[in-house]
């Protein structure tokens, strides 16, 4: 009896055991053997991607003109420029622009670690006009990633070749391109004492600059309409003629200037509205300093502040229901929402310093702003609601962000003492992470820039 | 209930084991395949094996066959059955060749081994036939790689997965993004599926990233560059080939940044 126990003991624990084998140890070992590896890849290599731009392909009859290398070089000069592509030396192209009309042998682009190749190819198609057609590829992937073919005149190459600039970074970025965009400014000539201020305009490159007023009187916080058409501005203009300094609007393509109305005081640093129907600016009267709003079409003016404070800067969310501005209502300077009626004003600055001339992202998930702290300048970033707030570029006098089109890479101007004891006032370009800043050629010292719309004509 | 469990178990243990013993039995040939050197050595062990396997089992063929064998050698056969009973094989008609001549290796070292599982198995001898003696042997014959532990296993996987996150990460470079925290998640999943070379042959990016790329451009470029960095890898190297099914299938989680 004894061994029947005994025996029967050893099954009931045998079969306890065989059971936890089966139903908890083997799962466990087929799960690991047959589920698919998970790996986990946390961060990468931050570095400029690579790209091969091949010079284009072009008929005999427009060699000349040079167009099948200038293009390609504009539109490698705007890649590389936005500081996210590096341009791949052409020694190093294994294939000709001629060999690259059709599929290109991606392994021979590999070798030189190209991830996007751009071919391209020029034909005439009038006397004056001619067709650009390009391609982007994906090297590793083997296939083509787009293509755009353009046509215009022969001397609107350059045009051409900023439009397909952004079609690539559009691409590439999945954000939205800036680079057939123009910048007017302010240009500075003259001593500390005599300065000379004229309106100047060019593309966001540095060229086909050109000036657009005389600078007999000293213009100030120039600011492009939506639709591009227009340039509005503070001036002095006609303060010989008795006329008080205002805000005046400057139309490119008429070349006219024109004063937007007689206001009881000064009207200052004036923004246009998203929809480019409504002008906001700040008008000082009696002691106080309030934003006030400007219909353009029926020129009716209501005021959205009140009280005492100064309150200026003023600017419009994209979507145009909000609107931030500077104001030293709380004692500081600091900056504030409300609504487009005036309503709800609301702090969102709380750091230390002063804080001004705020300017709403194209994008509308940043507000820019100089800020004075510590002796110093500095241009910042912070959300809307007052978050996240970061100093991306610093300077003795560094002031006047605006945004390029896409709300990711913007503009200002630094002023720099000099060994002489002058001042040096320069454009400078950066994005919003602050690690590219370059400067940006003018032919004279440049302050306030505004940076235009993507060009719609 | 217990008898149940009992007779469930009985029938299962037996197939749970011929499954590990199969795939222990392909670690050993494609250890020999790898190792260039050692082959030589394991190779000839092993033919003296099958040989010596090959001499023991040729009268199991009979078994199945009597009456094409000589009156006489049927007694002698009738005597080994009797020395091991057993129910009729099974086994033998689905294995492969390959498999039979495993098994004929596992023989051998289970008349030199004691096997783990001897109790147990001698305890289920009292109830029921006994298909699974030519399975014991290869538990033997694995006794210079025993079964792994769990935590064996955990071990192995950290180090393969060591392996291709370094080859990977070391490939991956994050697309041309103006702003990184742009987006609120930008975590790219791909599967992807590996030759036991290491050629990566197939990339698949899961539904999820695939319908953020279609709706969000700047989802698009992290897709493309996660997908870049498999391809510029192109081929893994140093993974084990023994430990090729867990690597053969690989989930990759890009995540560019901690949001």
């Amino acid at each position: 009896m004894d061994k029947i126990k005994r025996l029967v003991l050893k099954l009931i624990i045998l079969i306890h055991i065989s059971f936890c084998y089966i139903f908890l140890v083997q799962p466990n070992i087929a799960l690991s053997q047959d589920e698919p590896l998970q790996i986990d890849i946390m961060g990468g290599k931050i570095q400029a991607m690579p790209i091969a731009i091949s010079y284009f392909s072009i008929e005999n009859n427009l060699k000349e003109l040079q167009l099948h290398n200038n293009i390609p070089n504009l539109i490698a000069n705007n890649l590389v420029n936005s500081g996210l592509f590096k341009l791949l030396n052409r020694d190093a192209y294994m294939q000709d622009p001629d060999q690259l009309n059709g599929r290109p042998k991606f392994r021979d682009w590999r070798i030189i670690d190209a991830q996007a190749l751009i071919t391209g190819k020029i034909t005439k198609k009038t006397n004056d006009k001619i067709n650009v057609t390009i391609e982007l590829w994906d090297v590793y992937g083997e296939k083509r990633m787009f293509g755009i073919s353009l046509s215009s005149k022969i001397k609107s190459w350059r045009r051409i070749a900023h439009i397909i600039s952004d079609k690539i970074y559009e691409r590439l970025t999945g954000e939205e391109g800036y680079f057939d965009t123009r910048i007017v400014y302010v240009s500075e000539s003259g001593s500390q004492k005599n300065k000379i201020k004229r309106l100047a305009i060019m593309d966001q490159d540095g060229s086909n600059h050109q000036y657009l007023t005389d600078g007999s009187s000293l213009v100030l916080t120039p600011r492009f309409s939506p639709n591009q058409q227009q340039i509005t501005f503070f001036s002095y203009h006609g303060i010989n003629r008795g006329l008080k300094p205002s805000v005046y609007l400057y139309n490119l393509f008429t070349g006219k200037m024109e004063i937007l109305g007689e206001f009881p005081g000064m009207s200052f640093a004036p923004r246009f509205s998203p929809n480019g129907l409504d002008l906001i600016m700040s008008l000082s009267q009696n002691g106080s300093t309030n934003i006030h709003i400007l219909n353009l079409k029926s020129k009716n003016i209501k005021q959205l502040t009140k009280g005492i404070a100064i309150d200026t800067s003023p600017s419009f969310s994209p979507d145009g229901e909000n609107i931030v501005f500077n104001s030293d209502r709380s004692g500081g300077q600091h900056l504030y929402i409300m609504k487009k009626n005036g309503k709800n004003p609301k702090r969102i600055s709380f750091g230390r310093g002063s804080y001004a001339t705020p300017v709403w992202s194209p994008r509308g998930d940043y507000i820019a702003f100089t800020k004075f702290t510590r002796g110093r300048f500095f241009i910042g970033l912070m959300h809307p609601d007052g978050s996240a707030e970061r100093l991306i570029a610093e300077g003795y006098l560094t002031e006047g962000p605006t945004w390029a089109p896409g709300g990711r890479v913007l503009s200002f101007f630094r002023q720099t003492p000099q060994n002489d004891g002058t001042m040096r006032t320069r454009l400078f370009v950066i994005d919003i992470t602050g690690n590219r800043e370059r400067e940006l050629i003018t032919p004279e010292d440049a302050s306030d820039p505004s940076w235009s719309p993507k060009n719609i004509n | 209930m217990h008898l149940l469990i009992f007779v469930f178990i009985s029938i299962t243990l037996p197939e749970i084991k011929t499954k590990e013993i199969d795939y222990i039995s392909i670690e050993i040939i494609n250890e020999k395949v790898k190792e260039g050197k050692k082959e030589t050595k394991e190779v000839k062990e092993v033919k003296e094996v099958k040989e010596v396997k090959k001499f023991k089992v040729k009268p199991s063929p009979p078994k199945q066959k009597p009456l094409a064998i000589p009156k006489k050698k049927i007694s002698v056969v009738t005597k080994k059955v009797n020395i091991t009973p057993k129910p009729p094989q099974k086994k033998p008609k689905i294995i492969s060749p390959k498999e039979k001549v495993e098994k004929k290796i596992d023989n051998s070292k289970d008349k030199n081994n004691d096997n783990l599982f001897d109790d147990m198995l001698k305890n289920l001898a009292e109830n029921q036939p006994k298909p699974i003696k030519p399975i014991k042997p290869i538990k033997n014959k694995t006794n210079t790689k025993p079964k792994k532990t769990k935590e064996e296993i955990k071990r192995t996987q950290k180090s393969i997965s060591n392996i291709v996150y370094k080859q990977i990460k070391e490939n991956y470079t994050l697309p041309p993004a103006p702003d990184l925290k742009v987006i609120n998640d930008i975590t790219v999943q791909l599967r992807i599926y590996v030759m036991p070379d290491g050629t990566i042959t197939k990339i698949i990016v899961s539904k999820s990233s695939l319908k953020k790329a279609q709706d969000d451009s700047t989802y698009l470029p992290f897709v493309e560059a996660a997908q870049r960095a498999i391809r510029k890898l192109g081929k893994f190297t140093k993974l084990p080939q023994e430990e090729y099914n867990s690597w053969k299938i690989i989930d990759i989680r890009f995540t560019p940044y901690e949001t």
